[in-house]
């Protein structure tokens, strides 16, 4: 009996964390002054940036993928949503890349806030935060 | 005065902190490394490097990239990589500057890979592909890297993502070919691939030629024991005396320390050698001693691939054609088909390779028949990896090969069992 109450406490502890990962949103933004709009850049385009296929925004501008930190729920969240690979299997494709001199990781940033910021500071950059954290410094492009 | 002097001194140390900070701010050091053994199932033959004792040199290596962005456009970048089969002597397999315009054209000049085949420019990168090394009927050439240029240009259909790379340069190396050195100077090293990738699919062309001159030499002193030896016989047999009795004991004794030299020579010596004694015996009708030689003989290479990835199952196919020019090397047609489904962290592969030499047509077909230096094999892979975390793999390899022919002759069959640990950092 007692056992069965710490299974029920833990799992009731855990299970909010556990829905709030699977269910968070991602929305890919770019900065204000990013000339693009939300119908150009769909989810295969951003796809496409951020595994170094393309490096232009629809207007012809230069676009620069940036990553939050390995590891981060909202990185997970987007690679299975936007990029349909694992970790392992982008470190994979990555290592192709780099190992052969064509490309080199996206930029990558320790959190949402600073991601913002980078974001908002330079058009060329395209990134993704929670959508729960979406306000007006930035300007987003896609949501799933 | 000198408060004046201390400021400075103070000023420009400062200046050269922030330099320093500033650079090894962009400084990029990571690299990739591969530890291996495998064990083969029988003693007399040799298969992708392994004899029968466990081998842990073979798919052994450590490669440290280095890479320094100058400018916003400008990239220096450095591969060394250092080799078991080499004895873990460094090599620079990749050194070059990168310049990428704004227009999706990229330049690279330096020491690069030479893109051959789908594989080609990351081969030794064993975490990035399912296998512990790749598959030998196909990956075989004996040179990997040039000196020179290429123009990377990139542009989209739609969803069609493709980008064309053009080469051009030279390689001046020694090579190791049927694991014995040769002096090489591989000049005019020019090539154009295609690759396009649409969704899950990728497709792949390429073509790449090369003219070969390699230290290679006829060993004459051989080629004259032989003609006088076969005189003497021939003078002896017509008219057996004395005198043509002691030539021929002394020509055969001049032989037999020919056929000593001889048979210390390289490979391919050999081959010159025979390729035109062969050629006066068999009475054929042939340039021998400018087609059976590697004196700016050209070598061309063709690939196509076709790749499928959707996260769960993969696939690769390729075939590839190399045709050479010198009769010494035997032009080849090779394939490989690989199946890999993911189970979690867990992907298991099935793969068939096989290449088949191709003898040429007519009397230069017949001298290298003659010459025995065709070769046919087959091979079918079984494996196991394991994504341990995102930056190591656990790989668990059985592979059945078969030489169906090796140097002309019927060749042996044997079971390589082999385990790996690649890691990227």
């Amino acid at each position: 009996m007692k056992l069965i109450m710490k299974l029920m406490v833990s799992i009731l502890l855990f299970a909010p964390v556990f829905i709030c990962a699977v269910q968070a949103e991602v929305a890919v933004i770019v900065s204000l002054d990013n000339k693009n709009t939300y119908t150009s850049i769909n989810k295969d385009l951003v796809a496409r940036v951020f595994l170094a296929k393309v490096s232009k925004f629809p207007d012809g501008t230069i676009a620069k993928p940036v990553n939050l930190k390995q590891g981060h729920y909202l990185r997970e969240a987007f690679n299975r949503d936007f990029l349909s690979k694992t970790e392992s299997q982008l470190s994979r494709y990555w290592s192709r890349l780099r190992f052969s001199g064509k490309a080199s990781l996206p930029k990558e940033v320790g959190n949402i806030a600073e991601m913002k910021l980078a974001v908002a500071n330079d058009p060329a950059l395209i990134g993704y935060i929670d959508a729960m954290d979406v306000d007006d410094t930035i300007k987003v492009v896609h949501k799933y | 005065m000198r408060i004046g002097s201390i400021i400075a001194s103070v000023v420009v140390t400062a200046l050269i902190t922030t330099t320093v900070q500033a650079s090894s701010g962009d400084l990029n050091i990571y690299g990739f490394m591969s530890v291996g053994v495998g064990i083969l199932d029988k003693n007399e033959v040799t298969i992708e490097g392994f004899e029968g004792e466990g081998n842990f040199k073979q798919d052994t290596l450590l490669a440290l990239q280095v890479s320094k962005q100058v400018n916003d456009n400008t990239t220096a970048t450095g591969q060394l990589v250092s080799r078991g089969t080499d004895d873990f002597n460094t090599e620079a397999a990749w050194a070059f500057v990168t310049y990428q315009t704004s227009s999706d054209l990229t330049a690279r000049m330096g020491r690069l890979r030479i893109p051959f085949f789908y594989y080609s420019e990351f081969l030794e990168v064993g975490y990035a592909y399912n296998w512990i090394r790749l598959p030998s009927d196909v990956y075989n050439i004996p040179f990997s890297s040039f000196d020179g240029v290429d123009l990377t240009q990139r542009f989209s259909f739609g969803s069609l993502d493709n980008s064309i790379q053009i080469n051009y340069g030279r390689l001046n190396d020694e090579l190791s070919i049927f694991e014995e050195e040769y002096q090489s100077d591989l000049k005019n090293m020019a090539g154009i691939s295609l690759t396009s990738t649409y969704g899950d699919w990728g497709f792949r062309i390429a073509g790449q030629r090369t003219e070969m001159t390699l230290d290679t030499t006829v060993d004459e002193a051989y080629v004259k024991a032989v003609q006088v030896a076969t005189i003497a016989q021939m003078t002896h047999d017509a008219n057996p005396t004395l005198e043509s009795g002691s030539a021929l004991l002394a020509a055969a004794g001049s032989l037999e320390e020919a056929q000593i030299e001889f048979s210390q020579k390289r490979r391919i010596d050999q081959g010159q050698t025979g390729a035109i004694l062969l050629a006066q015996q068999m009475n054929l009708d042939l340039e021998v001693e400018k087609e059976f030689s590697f004196d700016g003989h050209t070598a061309d290479f063709y690939n196509a691939a076709i790749m499928f990835d959707n996260g769960n199952y993969s696939f690769i196919g390729e075939v590839t054609a190399t045709e050479y020019e010198s009769g010494l090397l035997v032009d080849n047609r090779a394939w490989l088909v690989s199946l890999a489904k993911r189970f979690g962290d867990t992907t298991t592969h099935l793969t068939y390779s096989t290449s088949r030499d191709v003898l040429n047509s007519g009397d230069s077909g017949k001298l290298q028949e003659a010459l025995k230096l065709q070769g046919e094999d087959k091979s079918v892979t079984l494996g196991l990896r394991y994504d341990y975390d995102v930056n190591t793999a656990l790989k668990l390899e059985s592979q059945y090969h078969d030489e169906i022919m090796n140097r002309g002759v019927e060749g042996s069959y044997a079971m390589l069992y082999s385990f790996a640990i690649d890691v990227i950092f």
